[in-house]
């Protein structure tokens, strides 16, 4: 790569690691296949840098990057491996008052079908509109609705009323 | 309750990252190799199968064209004075840094913020002179030192000179260019870069500051991309041929030079020029870099900072990897400094005399220098909390 686009390469990846990582995170749920999955993207984008020019939105075309290369690894049988019965615990403060609550919601996260969390963390967690959901997955707007709306029910059964509707 | 049910979740502190920059680097870097390889890979099958047919017999001449001139080995290496004493002191610029460059003379000081790229902040002697606005990431390419500042918005698209007295202008296209990007600009206001021509080819471009709106493209071999990088105050112009595959000069007078490459290690990109020396990069492979007969590369490895002397054609290269590709700055007495993965050092040509780290700081680069070699303006940062700071380098010479 020519000096000045990597230094552009390098300025621009430099600023966007901790958002990419905190959208990878929010789908795997686990710091080092977040970080597998950033490097990856970021890799990848070095290799097409010379041709993001004619991108019209970069940090658009980056997040669905990222966000494809963690269904990419969950998709892989590898990623099913965990030699723990969950993933480690994220430290928190000691007095956060919403450490129980968080880990209540993540844990009924797990539990829900792969399809289903999938939308879910994708509309809620990564704040993707429908239609960008879709087009990332590969399925009709109308599947995505559908999943969400099972996904949010099947929470709210496990949660009772604690998790009000969004959708 | 918010409307997003999981905002308790979106809200949550994730552990830092721990994707490092340099990483990425070397990783894309070897990516990039790979599929080259698999280019090359396919133009010998290809090769081996036009030879099989008799047809490469039938059109390959007697001999093959010369061989390129080597460059004369240089007698001794030349030794610079390392600057001492180099003393950091923090630029509070109040907010988060994205880039930031001075002048040759070190008056002026530009610089954009990470938050917002679109911001474009100009110092003179310390003091906050001008404002700019982009809807896009403005980048700052070259400015001198009666405050002539070029660069680009959003990737190259838009390519903008501003005039000593704060106009901001569109730099003029040569007929039939794409695009422009302005890479230097000497201290009269000539502006120098690239034009980039239907069919991803690259023209050297010349804006008289006399005539900005009648960019000229320079002289350029026949079947050959080029592009200038650099213009000095007397008129001569660095760049290359082809991206990067022949190190190229232009001189005031209309003729033009190839400057040397070290033996073996073919291509080469020189950045920046002040007084008789240059900085630039060699072993710079791109795909022209694959002999087409065989297949195979004529160079190994990564690129390498390289040091021209324009007066004796000589050139000295650095031999290392954990350095950044095009991450040197070079003063009028040859000094130089090249940003290595986790710091900037000084290279005379011999020896790497590393610029002090800021105290709490482990990570530093630099991003440009003064033509005296007594002013450096980089950037300082902490592993650890991901903290980054714009710094000062005052040093003795």
């Amino acid at each position: 790569m020519r000096p000045d686009r990597e230094h552009d390469f390098s300025l621009y990846a430099q600023a966007r690691i901790p958002r990419l990582h905190r959208v990878a995170y929010q789908l795997l749920g686990d710091r080092d296949k977040a970080d597998d999955a950033v490097q990856n993207t970021l890799t990848v984008l070095y290799q097409r840098w010379n041709r993001m020019r004619e991108v019209e939105n970069l940090d658009a075309y980056v997040h669905t990057m990222v966000v494809r290369s963690c269904l990419s690894d969950r998709r892989r049988w590898w990623a099913r491996v965990q030699l723990r019965e969950t993933t480690p615990d994220v430290p928190v403060a000691a007095d956060d008052p919403l450490v129980e609550q968080r880990m209540v919601l993540r844990a009924a996260l797990r539990r829900l079908p792969e399809g289903q969390r999938t939308v879910v963390v994708l509309r809620f967690l990564c704040d993707l509109p429908i239609a960008e959901v879709a087009r990332l997955l590969n399925r009709s707007e109308g599947t995505v609705k559908r999943q969400t709306f099972s996904g949010l029910g099947s929470l709210r059964r496990m949660l009772g009323e604690s998790l009000r509707s969004g959708a | 309750m918010t409307d997003n049910p999981f905002a308790i979740l979106t809200d949550e502190a994730v552990p830092e990252s721990r994707v490092d920059i340099d990483d990425v680097l070397l990783a894309g870097r070897a990516r990039v190799r790979r599929r080259r390889g698999v280019v090359a890979g396919v133009c010998t099958a290809l090769v081996v199968l036009v030879t099989l047919a008799g047809v490469a017999a039938a059109v390959r001449p007697p001999h093959g064209p010369p061989a390129d001139p080597s460059p004369a080995p240089s007698p001794a290496p030349s030794v610079s004075v390392h600057p001492t004493g180099c003393t950091p002191t923090a630029l509070n610029v109040g907010g988060e840094i994205g880039a930031a460059s001075t002048d040759p003379s070190g008056h002026y000081l530009a610089l954009t913020r990470g938050p917002d790229p679109g911001l474009l902040v100009v110092y003179r002697d310390g003091a906050e002179v001008r404002r700019y606005t982009a809807a896009q990431r403005i980048r700052v390419t070259a400015m001198n030192a009666s405050g002539v500042i070029v660069g680009v918005e959003a990737l190259d698209e838009r390519a903008f000179r501003i005039t000593p007295d704060g106009t901001r202008l569109l730099l003029a296209k040569p007929t039939g260019a794409v695009s422009v990007t302005p890479k230097g600009v000497n201290a009269a206001g000539d502006i120098v870069g690239e034009a980039t021509m239907p069919g991803k080819r690259f023209r050297a471009v010349l804006w008289r500051h006399t005539a900005p709106d009648t960019p000229l493209l320079l002289a350029t071999p026949a079947g050959k991309s080029s592009a200038a990088e650099d213009i000095t105050d007397d008129g001569r112009v660095i760049g290359h041929l082809n991206q990067g595959e022949q190190p190229y000069q232009w001189n005031p007078d209309g003729t033009t030079a190839t400057l040397a490459t070290p033996p073996g290690l073919p291509g080469g990109y020189p950045q920046r020029i002040a007084g008789d020396w240059v900085i630039g990069m060699v072993n710079f492979l791109v795909l022209k870099s694959f002999d087409p007969a065989t297949g195979r590369r004529t160079g190994e490895g990564p690129v390498k900072p390289a040091r021209w002397q324009l007066s004796t054609g000589k050139v000295e290269f650095l031999e290392a990897t954990d350095v950044f590709a095009g991450g040197g700055s070079i003063a009028a007495d040859g000094t130089a400094v090249i940003n290595r993965f986790t710091d900037a050092a000084f290279w005379n040509g011999t020896t790497l005399l590393p610029l002090p780290r800021p105290s709490s700081y482990d990570r530093l680069q630099i991003s440009s220098m003064t033509a005296d070699g007594r002013l450096l303006i980089g950037w300082a940062a902490q592993s650890a909390g991901g903290r980054s700071d714009l710094f000062r380098w005052d040093c003795r010479r």
